[in-house]
Protein backbone atom coordinates (compact mmCIF):
# COMPACT_ATOMS: atom_id res chain seq x y z
CA UNK A 1 0.00 0.00 0.00
CA UNK A 2 1.16 3.22 -1.17
CA UNK A 3 1.59 5.46 1.49
CA UNK A 4 0.10 9.56 1.32
CA UNK A 5 1.64 11.36 3.37
CA UNK A 6 -0.07 14.94 4.64
CA UNK A 7 2.50 17.18 5.83
CA UNK A 8 0.16 19.18 7.91
CA UNK A 9 -0.87 16.00 9.88
CA UNK A 10 2.11 13.87 10.31
CA UNK A 11 4.94 16.94 10.28
CA UNK A 12 7.53 17.24 8.22
CA UNK A 13 7.93 14.45 5.38
CA UNK A 14 11.10 15.30 3.69
CA UNK A 15 11.83 14.06 -0.12
CA UNK A 16 15.03 12.56 0.57
CA UNK A 17 18.33 12.10 -1.57
CA UNK A 18 19.21 9.06 -3.40
CA UNK A 19 15.88 6.99 -2.27
CA UNK A 20 12.86 5.94 -3.10
CA UNK A 21 9.83 8.12 -2.87
CA UNK A 22 6.49 7.47 -2.39
CA UNK A 23 3.26 9.75 -2.58
CA UNK A 24 3.69 13.08 -1.68
CA UNK A 25 2.30 16.18 -2.64
CA UNK A 26 2.92 20.13 -1.78
CA UNK A 27 1.44 23.35 -2.73
CA UNK A 28 4.07 25.98 -2.04
CA UNK A 29 2.92 29.33 -3.68
CA UNK A 30 -0.74 30.66 -5.72
CA UNK A 31 -0.10 32.24 -9.10
CA UNK A 32 -0.66 35.37 -7.27
CA UNK A 33 1.90 34.57 -4.07
CA UNK A 34 4.50 34.23 -7.04
CA UNK A 35 4.19 37.06 -8.33
CA UNK A 36 4.51 39.02 -5.40
CA UNK A 37 7.71 36.92 -4.24
CA UNK A 38 9.47 37.94 -7.29
CA UNK A 39 7.90 41.62 -8.06
CA UNK A 40 6.94 42.83 -5.15
CA UNK A 41 6.41 46.72 -5.83
CA UNK A 42 4.34 45.74 -9.62
CA UNK A 43 1.28 45.21 -10.39
CA UNK A 44 0.98 42.09 -12.87
CA UNK A 45 -1.67 40.97 -14.93
CA UNK A 46 -2.53 37.77 -15.84
CA UNK A 47 -3.47 36.26 -19.16
CA UNK A 48 -3.52 32.91 -21.36
CA UNK A 49 -1.58 33.10 -24.42
CA UNK A 50 -2.28 30.58 -27.37
CA UNK A 51 0.85 29.73 -29.32
CA UNK A 52 0.30 29.08 -33.15
CA UNK A 53 2.02 26.77 -35.13
CA UNK A 54 4.32 28.16 -36.31
CA UNK A 55 5.37 29.66 -32.71
CA UNK A 56 5.23 25.86 -31.47
CA UNK A 57 7.54 25.03 -33.70
CA UNK A 58 10.18 27.07 -33.55
CA UNK A 59 9.76 27.02 -29.79
CA UNK A 60 10.92 23.31 -30.13
CA UNK A 61 13.81 23.57 -32.98
CA UNK A 62 15.39 26.39 -30.63
CA UNK A 63 14.86 25.08 -27.05
CA UNK A 64 15.23 21.21 -28.04
CA UNK A 65 12.22 20.37 -25.84
CA UNK A 66 8.96 19.67 -26.61
CA UNK A 67 5.26 22.26 -26.16
CA UNK A 68 2.92 19.69 -24.47
CA UNK A 69 0.29 22.85 -23.94
CA UNK A 70 -0.03 25.32 -26.61
CA UNK A 71 -1.88 27.30 -23.83
CA UNK A 72 0.60 29.59 -22.10
CA UNK A 73 -0.42 31.48 -18.60
CA UNK A 74 1.38 34.73 -18.80
CA UNK A 75 1.67 37.52 -16.04
CA UNK A 76 3.06 40.87 -16.82
CA UNK A 77 3.65 44.00 -15.67
CA UNK A 78 3.78 47.43 -17.05
CA UNK A 79 7.43 47.55 -17.70
CA UNK A 80 7.55 43.77 -19.62
CA UNK A 81 8.07 41.82 -16.34
CA UNK A 82 6.70 38.37 -17.02
CA UNK A 83 6.27 35.45 -15.20
CA UNK A 84 5.37 32.49 -16.68
CA UNK A 85 3.41 29.49 -15.12
CA UNK A 86 3.96 26.10 -16.34
CA UNK A 87 4.11 22.16 -15.51
CA UNK A 88 6.27 19.93 -16.08
CA UNK A 89 6.00 16.07 -15.63
CA UNK A 90 8.47 13.53 -14.63
CA UNK A 91 8.51 10.06 -14.54
CA UNK A 92 7.04 9.98 -11.29
CA UNK A 93 6.09 13.70 -10.26
CA UNK A 94 4.00 16.76 -11.84
CA UNK A 95 5.37 19.99 -10.71
CA UNK A 96 3.96 23.66 -11.55
CA UNK A 97 6.23 25.99 -11.65
CA UNK A 98 6.84 29.64 -11.91
CA UNK A 99 9.65 31.33 -14.33
CA UNK A 100 9.87 35.44 -13.74
CA UNK A 101 11.93 37.11 -16.44
CA UNK A 102 13.63 40.77 -16.21
CA UNK A 103 12.35 43.30 -18.67
CA UNK A 104 15.83 42.05 -20.67
CA UNK A 105 14.26 38.42 -20.77
CA UNK A 106 16.76 37.16 -18.45
CA UNK A 107 15.55 34.38 -15.46
CA UNK A 108 14.93 36.85 -12.46
CA UNK A 109 13.82 33.50 -10.49
CA UNK A 110 12.26 30.45 -10.32
CA UNK A 111 9.71 29.07 -7.48
CA UNK A 112 8.40 25.75 -6.97
CA UNK A 113 4.10 26.44 -7.00
CA UNK A 114 3.29 23.05 -6.60
CA UNK A 115 5.09 19.17 -6.18
CA UNK A 116 2.82 16.37 -6.60
CA UNK A 117 4.30 12.73 -6.92
CA UNK A 118 2.12 10.45 -9.37
CA UNK A 119 3.31 7.34 -7.84
CA UNK A 120 6.47 6.07 -6.05
CA UNK A 121 9.96 6.00 -7.45
CA UNK A 122 13.16 6.25 -7.67
CA UNK A 123 14.59 10.13 -7.88
CA UNK A 124 17.92 10.74 -8.10
CA UNK A 125 19.01 13.99 -7.00
CA UNK A 126 22.59 14.04 -5.17
CA UNK A 127 24.33 16.41 -7.51
CA UNK A 128 24.78 20.11 -7.84
CA UNK A 129 23.47 21.81 -10.72
CA UNK A 130 24.05 25.41 -12.06
CA UNK A 131 21.89 28.40 -10.92
CA UNK A 132 18.89 29.40 -13.34
CA UNK A 133 19.05 33.22 -12.23
CA UNK A 134 21.12 35.35 -14.62
CA UNK A 135 20.46 32.77 -17.59
CA UNK A 136 19.67 34.02 -20.82
CA UNK A 137 18.50 32.51 -24.09
CA UNK A 138 22.03 32.07 -25.18
CA UNK A 139 22.53 29.93 -22.29
CA UNK A 140 22.80 25.85 -22.43
CA UNK A 141 20.48 24.54 -20.13
CA UNK A 142 21.00 20.87 -21.28
CA UNK A 143 20.73 17.35 -18.91
CA UNK A 144 24.05 15.95 -19.03
CA UNK A 145 26.03 19.09 -18.87
CA UNK A 146 24.20 21.35 -16.67
CA UNK A 147 22.54 18.84 -14.54
CA UNK A 148 24.14 15.39 -14.04
CA UNK A 149 22.07 12.32 -13.74
CA UNK A 150 23.76 10.19 -11.98
CA UNK A 151 21.76 7.08 -11.47
CA UNK A 152 20.00 6.99 -14.97
CA UNK A 153 16.74 7.21 -12.90
CA UNK A 154 14.51 10.55 -13.36
CA UNK A 155 16.12 13.57 -11.90
CA UNK A 156 12.70 16.06 -11.12
CA UNK A 157 14.28 19.38 -11.14
CA UNK A 158 16.12 18.24 -14.36
CA UNK A 159 12.75 18.32 -15.89
CA UNK A 160 12.36 21.64 -14.28
CA UNK A 161 15.73 22.81 -16.01
CA UNK A 162 14.76 21.63 -19.91
CA UNK A 163 11.28 23.26 -18.73
CA UNK A 164 13.29 26.83 -17.92
CA UNK A 165 15.05 26.49 -20.57
CA UNK A 166 11.84 26.50 -23.44
CA UNK A 167 10.47 29.19 -21.74
CA UNK A 168 13.56 31.05 -22.02
CA UNK A 169 12.90 30.26 -25.86
CA UNK A 170 9.28 30.87 -25.89
CA UNK A 171 9.71 34.20 -24.09
CA UNK A 172 12.22 35.00 -27.28
CA UNK A 173 9.31 34.00 -29.42
CA UNK A 174 6.21 35.28 -27.87
CA UNK A 175 7.87 38.90 -26.10
CA UNK A 176 7.10 41.01 -29.05
CA UNK A 177 2.85 39.81 -28.98
CA UNK A 178 2.88 40.03 -25.47
CA UNK B 1 0.20 25.17 13.09
CA UNK B 2 1.07 28.35 10.55
CA UNK B 3 3.67 27.34 8.14
CA UNK B 4 5.18 29.31 5.43
CA UNK B 5 6.80 26.87 2.79
CA UNK B 6 8.60 27.71 -0.46
CA UNK B 7 10.24 25.45 -2.79
CA UNK B 8 13.37 26.27 -5.63
CA UNK B 9 14.94 24.13 -7.78
CA UNK B 10 18.75 24.71 -6.46
CA UNK B 11 21.64 22.45 -5.47
CA UNK B 12 20.60 19.63 -8.59
CA UNK B 13 17.51 19.18 -6.17
CA UNK B 14 14.56 21.05 -4.39
CA UNK B 15 15.24 23.14 -1.52
CA UNK B 16 12.50 23.69 0.08
CA UNK B 17 12.66 26.61 3.22
CA UNK B 18 9.54 26.70 5.79
CA UNK B 19 9.05 28.60 8.78
CA UNK B 20 6.93 27.53 11.60
CA UNK B 21 7.50 30.56 13.79
CA UNK B 22 8.44 33.99 12.85
CA UNK B 23 7.70 37.14 14.91
CA UNK B 24 6.02 40.37 13.08
CA UNK B 25 8.28 40.94 10.00
CA UNK B 26 9.12 40.29 6.38
CA UNK B 27 9.82 36.86 6.64
CA UNK B 28 9.10 36.40 3.01
CA UNK B 29 12.36 38.43 2.60
CA UNK B 30 14.27 36.11 4.84
CA UNK B 31 13.51 33.20 2.97
CA UNK B 32 14.29 35.17 -0.05
CA UNK B 33 17.43 35.49 1.09
CA UNK B 34 17.88 32.01 2.08
CA UNK B 35 17.79 31.08 -0.97
CA UNK B 36 19.81 33.68 -2.35
CA UNK B 37 22.77 32.34 0.50
CA UNK B 38 22.47 28.67 -0.77
CA UNK B 39 23.10 30.40 -4.68
CA UNK B 40 26.09 31.86 -3.38
CA UNK B 41 27.41 28.70 -1.55
CA UNK B 42 26.33 27.24 -4.72
CA UNK B 43 28.26 29.34 -7.13
CA UNK B 44 31.25 28.67 -4.74
CA UNK B 45 31.02 24.94 -4.62
CA UNK B 46 29.20 23.88 -8.12
CA UNK B 47 31.27 21.33 -9.70
CA UNK B 48 28.71 21.61 -12.40
CA UNK B 49 28.95 25.35 -13.18
CA UNK B 50 31.51 26.45 -15.20
CA UNK B 51 31.46 29.90 -13.26
CA UNK B 52 32.12 28.26 -10.14
CA UNK B 53 34.92 28.96 -7.84
CA UNK B 54 35.31 24.99 -7.36
CA UNK B 55 35.70 25.02 -11.33
CA UNK B 56 38.09 27.11 -11.14
CA UNK B 57 40.64 25.63 -9.15
CA UNK B 58 40.15 22.37 -11.43
CA UNK B 59 40.56 24.16 -14.53
CA UNK B 60 43.92 25.71 -12.75
CA UNK B 61 47.31 24.20 -13.07
CA UNK B 62 48.89 22.02 -10.74
CA UNK B 63 50.78 23.57 -8.13
CA UNK B 64 49.41 26.86 -8.52
CA UNK B 65 47.66 28.39 -5.51
CA UNK B 66 43.95 30.18 -6.30
CA UNK B 67 42.37 33.12 -4.41
CA UNK B 68 39.33 30.84 -2.95
CA UNK B 69 36.17 32.48 -0.67
CA UNK B 70 35.60 31.10 3.13
CA UNK B 71 32.31 28.93 1.48
CA UNK B 72 35.01 27.48 -0.39
CA UNK B 73 37.74 27.26 2.19
CA UNK B 74 35.67 25.85 4.82
CA UNK B 75 34.15 22.05 2.57
CA UNK B 76 37.68 21.97 1.28
CA UNK B 77 39.46 21.81 4.85
CA UNK B 78 36.83 20.10 6.75
CA UNK B 79 37.10 17.59 3.77
CA UNK B 80 40.57 17.16 4.29
CA UNK B 81 40.24 16.66 8.16
CA UNK B 82 37.83 13.37 6.84
CA UNK B 83 40.15 12.54 4.83
CA UNK B 84 42.97 12.21 7.25
CA UNK B 85 40.28 11.13 9.54
CA UNK B 86 39.17 8.10 7.57
CA UNK B 87 42.11 6.46 6.23
CA UNK B 88 41.61 8.02 2.95
CA UNK B 89 38.63 6.71 2.79
CA UNK B 90 37.08 9.47 2.48
CA UNK B 91 37.98 11.64 -0.28
CA UNK B 92 36.54 14.45 -2.64
CA UNK B 93 38.80 14.16 -4.88
CA UNK B 94 37.21 11.54 -7.34
CA UNK B 95 35.13 13.45 -9.62
CA UNK B 96 37.70 11.74 -12.14
CA UNK B 97 36.51 8.28 -11.82
CA UNK B 98 33.32 9.38 -11.75
CA UNK B 99 33.69 11.24 -15.13
CA UNK B 100 35.49 7.79 -16.21
CA UNK B 101 32.68 5.88 -15.74
CA UNK B 102 30.34 8.27 -16.98
CA UNK B 103 28.92 9.58 -13.89
CA UNK B 104 29.67 13.27 -14.04
CA UNK B 105 30.41 14.94 -17.24
CA UNK B 106 33.48 15.77 -19.12
CA UNK B 107 35.90 13.66 -21.03
CA UNK B 108 39.23 11.67 -19.14
CA UNK B 109 41.06 9.38 -20.42
CA UNK B 110 41.69 7.20 -17.14
CA UNK B 111 39.98 6.71 -13.72
CA UNK B 112 43.47 8.51 -12.17
CA UNK B 113 43.39 5.74 -9.17
CA UNK B 114 47.21 6.74 -8.75
CA UNK B 115 46.43 10.11 -7.48
CA UNK B 116 43.89 9.23 -5.14
CA UNK B 117 45.47 7.82 -2.52
CA UNK B 118 46.88 11.02 -0.81
CA UNK B 119 45.15 14.03 -0.58
CA UNK B 120 44.94 16.08 -4.04
CA UNK B 121 45.02 19.40 -3.02
CA UNK B 122 46.25 22.08 -0.41
CA UNK B 123 44.58 24.91 1.22
CA UNK B 124 46.88 27.66 3.33
CA UNK B 125 44.21 30.69 4.30
CA UNK B 126 42.20 31.68 1.38
CA UNK B 127 44.17 29.97 -0.72
CA UNK B 128 44.19 26.25 -2.63
CA UNK B 129 46.23 24.46 -5.13
CA UNK B 130 45.71 20.95 -6.78
CA UNK B 131 49.25 19.20 -5.75
CA UNK B 132 47.87 15.97 -7.59
CA UNK B 133 45.97 16.04 -11.62
CA UNK B 134 42.28 15.28 -9.22
CA UNK B 135 39.23 16.55 -10.11
CA UNK B 136 36.89 17.65 -7.25
CA UNK B 137 33.49 17.44 -6.95
CA UNK B 138 32.02 18.73 -3.47
CA UNK B 139 28.71 16.95 -4.11
CA UNK B 140 29.07 14.73 -0.96
CA UNK B 141 29.42 17.47 1.68
CA UNK B 142 28.12 20.70 -0.40
CA UNK B 143 24.75 20.34 -0.10
CA UNK B 144 24.52 20.26 3.51
CA UNK B 145 27.09 23.04 3.81
CA UNK B 146 24.70 25.10 1.78
CA UNK B 147 21.49 24.45 4.22
CA UNK B 148 23.83 25.33 7.16
CA UNK B 149 24.03 28.69 5.74
CA UNK B 150 20.77 29.37 5.40
CA UNK B 151 20.31 27.79 8.15
CA UNK B 152 22.39 30.29 10.02
CA UNK B 153 21.18 33.24 7.97
CA UNK B 154 18.04 32.46 9.32
CA UNK B 155 18.75 32.21 13.09
CA UNK B 156 20.42 35.71 13.01
CA UNK B 157 16.37 36.67 12.31
CA UNK B 158 15.43 35.84 16.21
CA UNK B 159 15.73 33.23 18.44
CA UNK B 160 11.75 33.34 17.98
CA UNK B 161 12.25 32.50 14.42
CA UNK B 162 12.02 28.57 13.53
CA UNK B 163 11.90 26.14 10.66
CA UNK B 164 13.20 23.54 8.04
CA UNK B 165 15.95 24.21 5.16
CA UNK B 166 15.71 20.70 3.35
CA UNK B 167 17.56 20.50 0.33
CA UNK B 168 16.09 17.04 -1.16
CA UNK B 169 16.52 15.00 1.93
CA UNK B 170 19.87 16.77 3.92
CA UNK B 171 18.01 18.91 6.18
CA UNK B 172 18.87 21.28 9.34
CA UNK B 173 15.43 22.27 11.80
CA UNK B 174 16.41 24.79 13.80
CA UNK B 175 14.19 27.09 16.41
CA UNK B 176 12.37 25.54 19.27
CA UNK B 177 10.34 23.16 18.29
CA UNK B 178 10.97 20.08 17.49
CA UNK B 179 10.33 18.38 13.92
CA UNK B 180 9.17 14.75 13.10
CA UNK B 181 11.15 13.36 10.15
CA UNK B 182 9.90 10.55 8.16
CA UNK B 183 13.13 8.24 6.26
CA UNK B 184 12.30 6.44 3.06
CA UNK B 185 14.44 3.69 2.78
CA UNK B 186 16.39 2.65 -0.14
CA UNK B 187 14.00 -0.18 -1.04
CA UNK B 188 10.90 0.17 -3.15
CA UNK B 189 7.59 -0.21 -1.71
CA UNK B 190 8.76 -0.23 1.93
CA UNK B 191 6.34 2.69 4.48
CA UNK B 192 8.62 5.54 5.53
CA UNK B 193 10.88 5.29 8.96
CA UNK B 194 10.14 7.65 11.29
CA UNK B 195 12.55 8.90 13.04
CA UNK B 196 13.23 10.54 16.67
CA UNK B 197 11.98 13.81 16.59
CA UNK B 198 14.89 16.53 15.50
CA UNK B 199 15.20 19.76 17.45
CA UNK B 200 17.80 22.72 16.83
CA UNK B 201 19.86 19.27 14.60
CA UNK B 202 20.11 18.11 11.38
CA UNK B 203 19.67 14.71 8.92
CA UNK B 204 20.97 13.50 5.67
CA UNK B 205 20.20 9.98 3.64
CA UNK B 206 22.32 9.09 1.44
CA UNK B 207 21.68 5.41 0.30
CA UNK B 208 23.08 2.93 -2.72
CA UNK B 209 19.98 1.47 -4.27
CA UNK B 210 19.91 -2.37 -5.15
CA UNK B 211 18.63 -2.09 -8.67
CA UNK B 212 21.54 0.45 -9.39
CA UNK B 213 24.49 -1.35 -11.22
CA UNK B 214 26.28 2.25 -10.03
CA UNK B 215 26.85 4.65 -7.58
CA UNK B 216 28.09 7.96 -7.10
CA UNK B 217 30.20 6.52 -3.70
CA UNK B 218 33.76 5.70 -5.01
CA UNK B 219 35.40 3.02 -3.71
CA UNK B 220 38.99 3.85 -3.62
CA UNK B 221 40.52 0.64 -2.24
CA UNK B 222 38.70 -1.34 -4.43
CA UNK B 223 38.73 0.83 -7.53
CA UNK B 224 34.87 0.59 -8.10
CA UNK B 225 31.51 2.04 -6.93
CA UNK B 226 30.19 1.57 -4.04
CA UNK B 227 27.22 -0.96 -4.33
CA UNK B 228 26.24 -2.47 -1.41
CA UNK B 229 22.63 -1.39 -1.23
CA UNK B 230 21.98 0.45 2.07
CA UNK B 231 20.39 3.21 3.03
CA UNK B 232 22.30 5.62 6.22
CA UNK B 233 20.78 8.05 8.02
CA UNK B 234 23.25 10.74 10.08
CA UNK B 235 22.21 13.06 12.40
CA UNK B 236 24.64 16.00 13.58
CA UNK B 237 24.42 19.77 14.86
CA UNK B 238 25.28 20.71 11.24
CA UNK B 239 23.84 19.72 7.99
CA UNK B 240 27.77 19.20 6.36
CA UNK B 241 28.39 17.02 9.46
CA UNK B 242 25.67 14.71 8.93
CA UNK B 243 25.57 14.83 4.94
CA UNK B 244 29.44 13.97 5.17
CA UNK B 245 28.96 10.81 7.73
CA UNK B 246 26.20 9.41 5.53
CA UNK B 247 29.10 8.90 2.72
CA UNK B 248 30.95 7.78 5.53
CA UNK B 249 29.19 5.02 6.96
CA UNK B 250 28.74 4.36 3.39
CA UNK B 251 32.78 3.87 3.14
CA UNK B 252 34.18 2.53 6.30
CA UNK B 253 32.88 -0.60 8.30
CA UNK B 254 30.01 0.83 11.07
CA UNK B 255 31.88 0.42 14.46
CA UNK B 256 34.82 2.67 12.72
CA UNK B 257 32.22 5.20 11.15
CA UNK B 258 30.43 5.26 14.35
CA UNK B 259 33.32 5.88 16.47
CA UNK B 260 34.43 8.69 14.41
CA UNK B 261 31.20 9.98 14.45
CA UNK B 262 30.87 10.37 17.83
CA UNK B 263 34.32 12.56 17.79
CA UNK B 264 31.65 15.12 15.96
CA UNK B 265 28.57 14.25 17.64
CA UNK B 266 26.75 12.79 15.11
CA UNK B 267 25.02 9.78 15.33
CA UNK B 268 24.10 7.12 12.35
CA UNK B 269 21.61 4.60 11.47
CA UNK B 270 20.50 2.54 8.81
CA UNK B 271 17.56 2.27 7.31
CA UNK B 272 16.57 -1.25 5.80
Amino acid sequence: MRHHLNPSTLGLAFLSASIPLVSYSQVYLTEDQAVKVFFPHQVLARKTLELTTDQVNRIEKESNGTVRSTSLVVWQGPNKETMFVDNVLGKHENILYAVAFTADRKVKGVEILEYRETYGGDVKKDEWRNQFVGKDVTAPLRLNQDIVNISGATLSSAHVATGVKRLLHTLEVVHEHL
Amino acid sequence: MNIYKRCRPLLGTFVEISLTSWPESPFSTWVDEAFHRIEVASSALSFHDPHSELTRLNRSAIGHWVSISKSLRDVLELALELQNRTGGQFNVATAQPLMYWGLLPGRVDSAGWGYLSEPGYEVSGLKARRVHPVQIDLGGIGKGYAVDCAVELLKQKGADVAGCVNAGGDLRVFGPKAHAIWVRSGRPHQPEVRMAPLKDEAMATSSVHPSHDSSPYVDIRRRRPLLDSQTVVARANECVIADAFTKIALLLPFPAAQQLANEYDAQLSFVS
